[in-house]
């Protein structure tokens, strides 16, 4: 036997074994299929070719652009809009929009509850019971999410013609907004320039995630953190109880005793006026904070507090607003205090810019809604319309928003799907995804987004403006003008433009036409080019409004009778929109990496306090109820804290039915100062619960134990290019090896690849990512990677091919909260390929470690063999309802039970721009120059953003290439002297290099130590949480290997 | 090389069959998430589960299927002279050859006398009722498979080296193998490759032999 090598001994084995083969000895069978041509066929429609549209995204009231690809008929994907000034990049909540377009449980139709409808049935039944309640003298009601754009236009002439209208969301702007008219008499928000502050302080606002205009401070902050920008790395001070996904990014943790965060403020604002020498007119109002006396309230040493203000005087710099985590009763007086901050560092017109107009349109408070639910319970209104405001879902616990809606004659939800606050008297009216039906959005002056239709509508639903017109029009109008748009260049008459129109499309056109466009653009060219581009900004300058606002630095009159301070906070699922999305609830918690539930983070010295077992629940009481949840033992909580997540605990829905509880019932029904909701600064007490809880970490590890995996480099270093010369940071080995090993250096077992025109590559600035999830997000959609549900979730089997490793690698002040992504490293000594018997992965030529799905028989041995635990093996054939069939994207196959998957760096994306630029390489042939088809490689430009991962991050930290184009910005990013390879030691060769975060409180050159053992690249290790809970605790979270 | 892969295939299979049986018994742990069935079926031959089907594969001169209408190339290519791309226009742009719509049939059939043409009838029956054709597949490349009408047609190759002498056929009818070993004896060979690609056209022909190439 000679030469006996594995695929021979596989076929010996397969003879030797398998007697049922011989019954099987078909080659293979297919379905005969038919083949359904089109009857006639549409315009510029190729079957199998994708088309693009540029719309808007409607994942939340921000109004990014997005462009969407539509194959064969449908949507299978989505990216930010380059010409958009949210610019490229998508955020979760865009992916969200899409999945939730597809989601089984939508209605087929109009429907009461009890029978379908057509439309013009229930557009009946609505004009008549509006009729009925003015007759009754009752009042027609809209509550809704914010809306801006047409939306809003019709909106106001429905309100002028007497519809009481509320927009309102729980994570909103209100109180902001409510600061912002005390501050300055402005009716706007500030818009934040990240990009050029050196120190940022915030007081708990969302920057990175669910605040509004997110996805444009966090590019902003990721050109803050980028040495090479400006020449500074930005400092963030965070000043909250509770670090969430964008505190997480901060370098000092300030945790004021929660409620003085607003006396903290102005304390800060007194301190920079000391260092600064600050003699504006607000002087005698910011010298009215008694800095030692906050300074003891608060818990918070004035030192400290002299030290942030030396940083925040120091350059250009920034104080955020409050967010959930902070949003007391006095959210509005802390937004007041920021701002104050700003006013006496001159940031105000700089780095916090008014007069841009900057509004998710009409915003209402806490208080308007409470009001019209009370007024609803007194049987005042007659017709209630409810605009995606799951409002029994989100009431507090006093205010019985059940037995309101119940009191109403009719009300009319306009949703895809039912929710929570359908009820017998709902009349379910579907209004498409933004993805099928027409929608605009204003949410900046000047700045107009498109949202135009990308598919056919799955349902026989009609945009939320096409059931507003029709409301507009069945109301009588008022001898009064009409109201105009306040913020529009030119006056347009809004009423007689929807007098006019037929459909909500038709207003919309004619609304832009007369608002939007410019008076000297031809209509029909400026429509189809705005089509094209899915938006058209006016330039707006920036006005320096004046301060108007009054004390800002009371103390709260103590702490109130109770254990602790309840703080809730949003996650993926944001308020609870997308808890019936199942990628969204499978989607890990950033913090925690928990998911398809609700849970409580603690303080390991507060579970330690409560003697928790890992499994336990905790019941945690207010005065208006309580609630039993599992724990996250979390160094980012204050140990008088307990924070809870809000978006599950709902009743209805497919995958929302029955997930963890509902914090919104902890809170009180009252109203805090200027009618905003207080999500945070309940009192609550929490007692252990023995039980089994089902929370699970899905990154089994708090630390990285002194591996190099998630490394940081010193500020000063990274800017005065101090790390040393490229590939410095060498990871050093965690295990003690030989020294004459070592001595030996590298020795390479494999051959080494050859890579003739494309060595694909990817570089990560661990810098510029925060955690968020879009990558993970658009990879499954990208993908088809299934979502597998808790309980395997439980068992390790995650089928997401993006990890997102979370290391808490500080501790106190310095929390240094430390985000990895991890794929597929496409090793170019690959330890999977080695180890497959079947050669069912391998290398090419193009340096992609491939994975044939269809070859695999499911040995697993190179999931094993990987050392960065970036193989997923196929439990199960992972069904799906038959809705999200349409969904799946056809250039790739769906897995199924027995096979290892993997990230591909979307080979499919990479074929089809190969392809397109082999075409024009014949057709320049074709036309007679002289080509050599070897010199059609595709060109930097477009390979950088090629994979969905890296086309959907906002931060631009995934950047994709040819290595061996040494032009390329994946070779420029990926041979700075912060970039290393995960694991190099094991020298795998991987084709993923990442860029260390920068850190202002990492020692120096900790870069320049070479190849010591057992030393630790990270700032303080921390001990202490150690072992009590958390991850740790919970073991191994990953069964593959 | 067949035999390879039918061995390969086979091992495959029991090994599938073993899996599932032991998923099987995973799923029943799983029991309490209802929410999310598993199957196992997927894995097994369609055969198995469905007696509809049929096997397609393997005799390469597979027995013509019947058409919704009895549609004959050789009347259309070689007694009318059209050119395939006048029908399948969509060959040479995308992954695709596509079947035409029928609006491009009545393009000329609005023209012509149905009388005493029963098919013709078929036909505007079908454009009458604003109805799809259900036209039986004759060529079915697997789902996993990435195949580029595109590719081939841009790099010179001739309609008939895959599909036959479609010109003579009044049934259409497959006449080559469509399995793999079929396609990478042209990716390894065709004359084709050394035209485009001259002096790469070894490393032309390393890419072509991918598996990445065209499973998906």
């Amino acid at each position: 036997m000679a030469e006996f090598n594995r695929r021979d001994f596989l076929k010996a084995g397969a003879v030797a074994t398998t007697a049922t083969a011989a019954a099987c000895s078909y080659d293979y069978v297919v379905p005969q299929e038919k083949v359904l041509p089109y009857v006639v066929n549409p315009e510029n429609v190729q079957p199998g070719l994708a088309s693009y549209y540029a719309s808007l995204c409607n994942g939340c009231a921000t109004a990014c652009g997005l462009v969407a690809r539509n194959k064969d008929g449908r949507v299978v994907g989505v990216e930010g809009n380059p010409d958009h000034p949210s610019g490229p990049g998508l955020c979760t909540r865009g992916h969200f929009d899409l999945v939730a377009t597809y989601g089984p449980d939508r209605v087929a139709g109009p429907s009461d509850g009890n029978a379908a409808l057509s439309w013009d049935d229930a557009n009946k039944r609505v004009a008549d019971a509006i009729t009925a309640a003015t007759a009754a003298g009752k009042s027609v009601a809209w509550l809704g999410r914010y809306r801006s754009g047409s939306v809003a236009a019709l909106l106001d002439v429905a309100s002028a013609r007497g519809i009481r209208r509320v927009n309102w969301e729980p994570l909103g702007v209100d109180a902001l907004l409510a600061a912002a008219r005390m501050s300055y008499q402005v009716d706007e928000l500030p818009v934040y320039e990240l990009a050029g502050a050196k120190t940022i302080v915030s007081f708990g606002y969302d920057f990175l995630h669910t605040a509004f205009g997110s996805m444009g401070m966090a590019k902003g902050w990721a050109k803050a953190k980028d040495p090479s920008h400006d020449g500074f790395v930005t400092r963030l001070v965070a000043i909250e109880p509770r670090l969430g996904q964008s505190s997480s990014q901060a370098d000092h943790w300030l945790s004021a005793v929660p409620g003085t965060e607003q006396a903290v403020a102005a304390a800060l604002a007194r301190l920079c006026a000391e260092a600064n020498g600050y003699a504006g007119p607000t002087l005698t109002l910011v010298n009215e904070a008694d800095v030692p006396k906050i300074a003891a309230a608060s818990g918070i040493a004035e030192t400290k507090l002299r030290e942030v203000a030396a940083w925040l005087t120091s350059g250009p710099s920034v104080v955020l607003p409050g967010g959930p985590s902070t949003a007391g009763a006095q959210a509005a007086h802390l937004a007041e205090a920021t701002f104050l901050c700003n006013e006496v560092l001159g940031n105000v017109g700089r780095t916090v810019q008014f007069g841009r107009g900057s509004r998710p349109g009409h915003v209402s408070s806490y208080a308007d809604v409470k009001s019209l639910l009370d007024d609803a319970t007194a049987g005042k209104i007659g017709v209630l319309f409810l605009d995606g405001v799951d409002i029994v879902h989100l009431a507090p616990a006093g205010l019985d928003a059940a037995a309101a809606l119940a009191q109403c004659d009719l009300v009319v939800q306009l949703a895809n799907e039912p929710d929570d606050s359908s009820g017998a008297k709902t009349l379910l009216l579907p209004t498409g995804s933004g993805l099928e039906q027409w929608s605009d959005a204003n949410t900046e002056t000047g700045l107009h987004v498109l949202g135009q239709p990308a598919m056919v509508p799955l349902k026989d639903s009609r945009a939320v403006g096409d059931v507003l017109l029709g409301l507009v029009k069945a109301l009588p109008a008022p001898p009064a003008a009409v109201p105009t748009d306040p913020a529009a260049p030119v006056v347009i008459d809004v009423a007689t433009l929807a007098g006019a129109a037929t459909t909500f499309a038709d207003f919309l056109k004619a609304r832009w036409l007369a608002l939007v466009k410019p008076a000297e653009a031809e209509p029909t060219a400026w429509w189809r080019d705005v089509q094209a581009k899915g938006v058209f900004v006016h330039k707006v300058a920036p006005t320096s409004p004046v301060w108007t606002g009054g004390p800002v630095s009371e103390l709260p009159a103590g702490p109130p009778a109770g254990d602790v301070a309840l703080v809730l906070f949003a996650g993926h699922l944001a308020e609870g929109r997308w808890a019936n999305v199942p990628w969204a609830q499978e989607l890990p918690d950033p913090i925690s990496t928990y998911f398809w539930t609700t849970w409580a983070e603690l303080s390991p010295a507060t579970a330690a306090r409560l003697g928790l077992d890992e499994k336990d629940l905790v019941k945690i009481t207010t005065d208006q109820g309580s609630i039993e949840v599992g724990w996250f033992g979390s160094p980012a909580v204050r140990d008088d804290v307990v924070a809870v997540i809000v978006g599950n605990g709902k009743k209805t829905g497919k995958y929302a039915k029955g997930r963890g509880a509902n914090p919104y019932r902890l809170l009180s029904a009252e109203a805090g100062w200027y009618g905003s909701l207080p999500l945070s600064g309940a009192r609550a007490s929490i007692t252990r619960v023995v039980g089994n809880s089902g929370v699970h970490a899905l990154v089994g590890s708090m630390h990285q134990d002194g591996r190099s995996v998630a490394v940081n480099v010193n500020v000063d270093d990274a800017v005065n290019n101090l790390v040393g010369a490229a590939g410095s940071i060498v990871p050093i080995h965690h295990l003690p090896t030989d020294p004459r090993v070592e001595a030996a250096g590298p020795v390479d077992m494999y051959p080494e690849p050859q890579h003739p025109t494309y060595r694909f590559a990817m570089t990560i600035d661990a810098n510029a990512c925060n955690g968020c999830g879009a990558c993970q997000i658009a990879c499954a959609v990208e993908n088809n990677t299934p979502f597998v549900g808790p309980d395997q979730l439980r068992k390790g089997r995650t089928m997401s091919w993006i990890r997102m490793d979370r290391f808490f690698e500080g501790k106190g002040e310095n929390p240094d909260i430390r985000y990895l992504p991890v794929m597929c490293q496409h090793c170019a000594h690959a330890p999977c390929e080695g180890v497959c018997p079947v050669l069912a992965t391998y290398h090419n030529l193009d340096g992609l470690n491939a994975m044939i799905y269809n070859r695999c028989v499911g040995t697993r041995y190179c999931a094993n063999n990987c050392p960065y635990t970036a193989r997923r093996f196929n439990y199960h054939s992972w069904e799906w309802p038959e809705s999200y069939h349409l969904m799946l994207n056809p250039d790739l196959s769906t897995r199924e039970m027995g096979v290892m998957e993997k990230c591909t760096f979307c080979v499919q994306r990479i074929r089809s721009a190969k392809d397109l630029h082999r075409d024009v390489a014949f057709a320049e042939r074709e036309a007679g120059k002289p080509v050599n088809m070897r010199q059609n490689e595709v060109p930097d430009a477009e390979l950088r953003k090629l994979t969905a991962c890296a086309a959907a991050c906002p931060t631009d930290a995934i950047v994709f290439g040819n290595w061996n184009d040494d032009k390329s910005s994946v070779v420029k990013k990926g041979t700075t002297p912060r970039a290393y390879t995960l694991f190099g030691e094991l020298n795998t060769k991987s084709a993923v290099h990442y860029v260390a975060r920068v850190n202002h409180n990492q020692p120096a050159n900790v870069g320049h130590h070479g190849g010591g053992h057992g030393e630790d690249h990270g700032g303080a290790k921390p001990d202490a949480d150690k072992g009590t809970h958390g991850a740790d605790a919970h073991g191994a979270a990953h069964e593959e290997g | 090389m067949r035999q390879l892969t039918r061995a390969t295939l086979a091992f495959a299979l029991t090994m599938g069959v073993g899996i599932g049986l032991a998923a099987a018994n995973a799923a029943e742990t799983a029991s309490d998430e209802e929410t999310f069935t598993i199957g196992m079926k997927n894995l097994l031959p369609p055969a198995l589960f469905d007696d509809n089907l049929v096997v397609t594969v393997g005799d390469p001169q597979a027995e013509a299927k019947p058409q919704p209408i009895a549609f004959t190339h050789e009347r259309h290519v070689t007694t009318l002279g059209m050119d395939c791309n006048y029908c399948h226009s969509n060959a040479r742009k995308g992954v695709h050859a596509g079947v035409p719509a029928t609006s491009v049939c009545m393009g000329c059939h609005a023209l012509i006398d149905t009388t005493d043409r029963p098919e013709l009838v078929k036909l505007k029956d079908y454009w009458d009722k604003g109805a799809v054709i259900p036209w039986e597949k004759v060529h079915d490349l697997p789902d996993y498979v990435y195949f580029s009408h595109k590719r081939h047609v841009i790099a010179g190759l001739d309609c008939q080296e895959c599909h036959g002498q479609v010109q003579d056929m009044t049934v259409n009818q497959r006449v080559s193998s469509l399995k793999m070993g079929w396609c990478l004896d042209c990716h390894a060979q065709h004359p084709s490759i050394d035209e485009n690609y001259g002096t790469k056209a070894e490393l032309r022909r390393a890419e072509l032999k991918d598996c990445w190439t065209c499973h998906k």
